[in-house]
């Protein structure tokens, strides 16, 4: 209630949103609501809380993916190598990176690499990144995108506009490494220490004594048994990921869930800030889900 | 075939210098099935893995020599003693549980053995396991499937799939070879949906389907329980003659090498002391060690009442004992053995002695 | 079988006296713990070298100047010494970032021993409210909460806390249900000393160990959501110095001066970094000592 509220609609907003009712019975109402989408009205977007959050969705996924995507690109094989030059050069790094990675603030990341990639860049005649939404406007007005999952690099790529998949990429490139980068030491250590853990086990000499080469061992023998405790450090890495977007979607003034959660704090929108909350609790709900079915997938001893 | 020469071993521990292996010097003759007794930490399973270089980082050789067919094994690269594992020696360890991958199927690890190996041993294995006479599974289908691979087809000249094929058929005339009842279905588990018993054939199935010239058998029944035990032995004894060249016994226990080994070597905190055939070593045990093993095994039907024993416990070896590492728990021990480590001599037709009580002849 | 436990308090300080003694001894963690222990004295210190009236000394003229010799980390929107500022905001966030993890630590551990050791619904109810706020990351939930609760830095602060608490909640209700089962506990009920003196003095030093270990842990990710949050807006208002709000600040001026933004999050990151160092070496050494 504002201000703005008349005195005569009082009585209907209270029955409306049952605030004389006692508490049970409000939130048993608020319980319905979430089941059957109601979750609420946004008063600063003048739309439901629901299609606000579900409008901005695709964007933070996009986001959350591509940093996964740095995170297992990078983290995994680094991981593994760590492991395999166990105590040399390679290893130190990957120790510092993880260090520098979990103490970093992220959007302090951000604004440094903007600063860096698409200022310094530009000054010194490099080819620079953008710093900041998901697209170049003018050029989407001059190529639109047909919306097919709401995932700019997917849906023009899919739909051949090669122009706008080049720019969503370039745009994509900054916020998903800031977002990827806390986790990305975190996943190289874990890879590499269980890495360590496979290659000293029995069924590796075993494998060794059949005469098989060193790769083989190694990427046949040993990775499907190191990758098992990564996936569950993967699978926590989905909250922080979901963490950091809030910031690092301010920063990069990426269009996503976050932003809007923050953007909601500002006008003081209850309904938002809670529909965003309950949000990220289902998608990790869903992340966890997948973790475990990934469990069984990769180690037979699990079934369900 | 396989000559052992004064084989020196230490590991570098936090703790110190573990002097495991002190000039072990035996041979394996071809055809024959030597047998390695000695206790736990005897320094057995340490020779194996020196035999085929699979030991650990901190694990280094100072001194001594491995031949097989005249070759030593310590001078090759990596590569050769890569394909040296692969054709020539097979290895089967203790546990079948922790050795075999928990995430690979027994198809997909025998199979990986199988696309490995050479035309010509994998004629050997089919030949094989035809004369076994196993006409269990006789239907039209799997007798085709011999003789399909009757012309062993791995050559890398034919196409990927096909030799996947050649590989499967040939999985499962090994898995039929070690005497599981359900081949093709075992070929498509994992490790631990099998009993101890089946994964211990798997293991020796991937060793035969090498048809190896030299098998170590790296205590392989100690892991299971005893009437599985036999089945197995049962199992190496016919198989001995048809697939493998020569085998060494690793084990602790004197009723396997009883069974299965022509000749025995009997070691001790990183010596070989006694070596002889089989019968020879039962009937007239020398080495006062061996003497000590002999009488520690209770004969069932006799009452007994304490069990034998050999005083004393194995030495540390870090700092080994002086002279003949035995002396401190040697019943007829002396001045000499406390400083004079003993040779290998020879005391009669194929029977050597490392003790100051016997011989002064080298061997 | 044992009927005596080894610890109480007094055992417990002789044994974090001895880890510190080892903490010397890597040189990586050692050189985390000599910057973290930097860190805490510039905050002691900081307003007495470094007047804070700096903060509020708005001197038009000097805006925006780059670092030289006269400005080290060079000056601020106001015309503020970015150095000057940057050491009077160290208290602030070490301050805060200690508050939090103690206050999380207190609560957390006195929920937790009583939890699992009285057990039944009591234990229940508390892994079920646990069990919620781990189902959201702590960055959200403390920004939910620090939205609800309105603006000013204790509000902040009681956010993270509340975030904080139910980690050490959980580490040390599982450490008190092994604990309950050993035979000294039922001695001294068999004594007739009451459960709440018995959880005080007996169960909590035998059982606090992991959650210690832990809590050194927090530290760095603390002080980045109390950073993260207030660079949001959220915590002191704008001409308070606070890390995280000045570069909130230097945004405006990313380009222009950019060591508005550098300097500030460098310190974060320097903070965070060494007290996860000494949290890692305290770790190490703990370890097995853990294995009880």
């Amino acid at each position: 209630m504002t201000e703005k509220t008349r005195e005569a609609d009082i009585p209907i907003l209270i029955s409306h949103y049952h605030l004389n009712d006692p508490w049970p019975i409000r939130y048993g109402v608020y319980l319905w609501n979430l089941l059957t989408g109601d979750w609420g009205y946004s008063r600063s977007l003048s739309q439901p809380v629901l299609v606000a959050l579900v409008e901005r969705f695709p964007a933070t996924v996009e986001l959350a993916f591509a940093a996964a995507l740095w995170i297992v690109a990078v983290g995994i094989p680094f991981g593994i190598i760590s492991a395999l030059k166990n105590n040399k050069l390679p290893d130190h790094v990957s120790r510092l990176i993880a260090l520098t990675g979990v103490s970093t603030p992220v959007f302090w990341l951000g604004l440094l690499l903007i600063l860096v990639f698409f200022y310094f860049f530009r000054m010194w005649g490099l080819p620079s990144l953008p710093s900041s939404g998901r697209f170049d406007a003018s050029l989407a007005l001059q190529h639109p995108v047909k919306q097919v999952t709401g995932l700019l690099v997917f849906d023009s790529l899919v739909t051949g506009n090669f122009i706008m998949t080049e720019d969503a990429l370039a745009h994509l490139i900054l916020p998903s490494f800031a977002l990827g980068f806390v986790d990305l030491g975190v996943i190289m250590r874990i890879m590499r220490s269980s890495m360590l853990e496979v290659l000293r086990q029995d069924y590796i000499t075993m494998a060794r004594s059949k005469g098989l080469s060193e790769r083989v061992v190694i990427y046949r023998h040993a990775l499907k048994n190191a990758l098992i405790p990564t996936v569950t450090v993967g699978g926590l890495a989905a909250a922080t990921l979901l963490a950091g977007a809030p910031l690092t979607e301010t920063v990069f003034a990426w269009p996503g869930m976050g932003r809007l959660a923050v953007t909601a704090i500002g006008t003081n929108d209850a309904p938002l800030i809670m529909g965003f909350v309950l949000i990220v609790a289902l998608i990790l709900v869903l992340v966890n889900l997948t973790v475990d079915m990934l469990y069984a997938f990769l180690d037979p001893r699990i079934k369900y | 075939m396989l000559q052992v020469d004064n084989v020196r071993l230490n590991f570098h521990t936090y703790a110190g210098e573990v002097k495991a292996l002190d000039g072990v010097t035996f041979t394996v003759k071809e055809g024959e099935a030597l047998g390695l007794v000695g206790e736990s930490g005897c320094g057995k399973s340490v020779t194996a893995l020196a035999i085929v270089r699979l030991l650990p980082e901190n694990a280094y050789v100072p001194e001594g020599r491995i031949l097989l067919e005249g070759q030593n094994l310590r001078n090759i690269s990596q590569d050769e003693m890569r394909k040296i594992r692969a054709h020539k020696i097979a290895m089967v360890f203790q546990d079948p549980t922790t050795f075999l991958n928990p995430v690979l199927t027994i198809g997909e690890q025998l199979e990986e053995v199988v696309l490995l190996t050479t035309p010509d041993q994998l004629t050997r294995v089919t030949t094989a396991s035809e004369q076994s006479g196993d006409l269990r599974g006789g239907d039209e289908q799997s007798i085709e499937r011999r003789e399909e691979t009757a012309q062993p087809q791995t050559s890398s000249k034919l196409s990927r799939s096909a030799r996947k094929k050649a590989a499967r058929a040939l999985s499962v005339e090994a898995l039929k070879l070690v005497r599981l009842p359900d081949p093709v279905r075992t070929l498509r588990q994992y490790p631990h949906e099998l009993s101890g018993g089946m994964r211990q054939r798997c293991m020796i199935a991937m060793a035969l389907v090498r048809n190896p010239i030299l098998f170590i058998a790296d205590e392989i029944t100690t892991a299971l329980d005893v009437t599985v035990q036999a089945q197995i032995l049962e199992l190496l004894r016919e198989l001995k003659r048809k697939l493998i060249g020569s085998t060494l016994l690793i084990t602790h226990d004197l009723g396997v090498v009883a069974e299965l080994c022509d000749r025995v070597a009997v070691m001790y905190a990183g010596n070989i002391v006694e070596i002889a055939e089989v019968n020879e070593l039962f009937a007239k045990p020398l080495h006062p060690y061996t003497q000590g093993l002999m009488r520690a095994v209770p004969i069932v039907g006799r009452h007994l009442k304490r069990l034998e024993t050999i005083q004393g416990s194995v030495p540390d070896l870090i700092h080994p004992p002086s002279g003949c590492r035995f002396h401190p728990r040697c019943p007829f021990a002396f001045e000499r053995c406390r400083v004079e480590k003993p040779q290998l001599c020879d005391v009669g037709e194929e029977h050597k002695v490392a003790c100051h009580l016997y011989g002064e002849k080298e061997s | 079988m044992m009927a005596t436990r080894r610890s109480s308090w007094s055992a417990v300080i002789a044994e974090l006296k001895f880890a510190g003694h080892l903490l010397i001894q890597n040189r990586l963690v050692f050189a985390g713990t000599i910057i973290a222990v930097g860190v805490l004295l510039v905050a002691i210190v900081g307003p007495v070298i470094v007047s804070p009236s700096v903060a509020t000394n708005i001197d038009t003229s000097q805006r925006l100047n780059p670092p030289s010799f006269q400005y080290w980390l060079g000056t601020d929107d106001y015309g503020r010494d970015l150095f000057k500022v940057i050491i009077l905001s160290v208290r602030l966030d070490v301050s805060a970032m200690l508050e939090i993890v103690s206050a999380g630590l207190f609560i957390g551990v006195l929920l937790g021993a009583f939890s699992g050791f009285i057990g039944g619904k009591l234990d229940e109810l508390m892994m079920r409210i646990t069990d919620i706020f781990f189902s959201i990351p702590a960055l959200i939930l403390a920004l939910a909460i620090a939205a609800a609760l309105g603006r000013g830095i204790n509000n902040l602060v009681l956010a993270i806390i509340v975030v904080q608490w139910p980690g050490y909640t959980r580490i040390l209700r599982g450490q008190v249900l092994a604990e309950k089962e050993h035979l000294y506990v039922d001695a001294l009920r068999a004594l007739g000393i009451g459960r709440f003196r018995i959880i005080i003095r007996h169960i909590i030093p035998n059982t606090i160990y992991p959650v210690l270990v832990q809590a050194t842990l927090d530290f760095g990710q603390v002080i980045l959501t109390f950073a993260g949050l207030s660079f949001l807006g959220f915590g002191v208002s704008a001409l308070v110095p606070e890390l995280g709000r000045l570069i909130t600040a230097g945004q405006r001026y990313i380009f222009q001066a950019p060591w508005l933004i550098a300097f500030p999050g460098l310190t974060i990151l320097i903070i965070s970094l060494a007290f996860n160092l000494m949290g890692d070496g305290i770790r190490d050494i703990l370890d097995p000592r853990l294995r009880r």
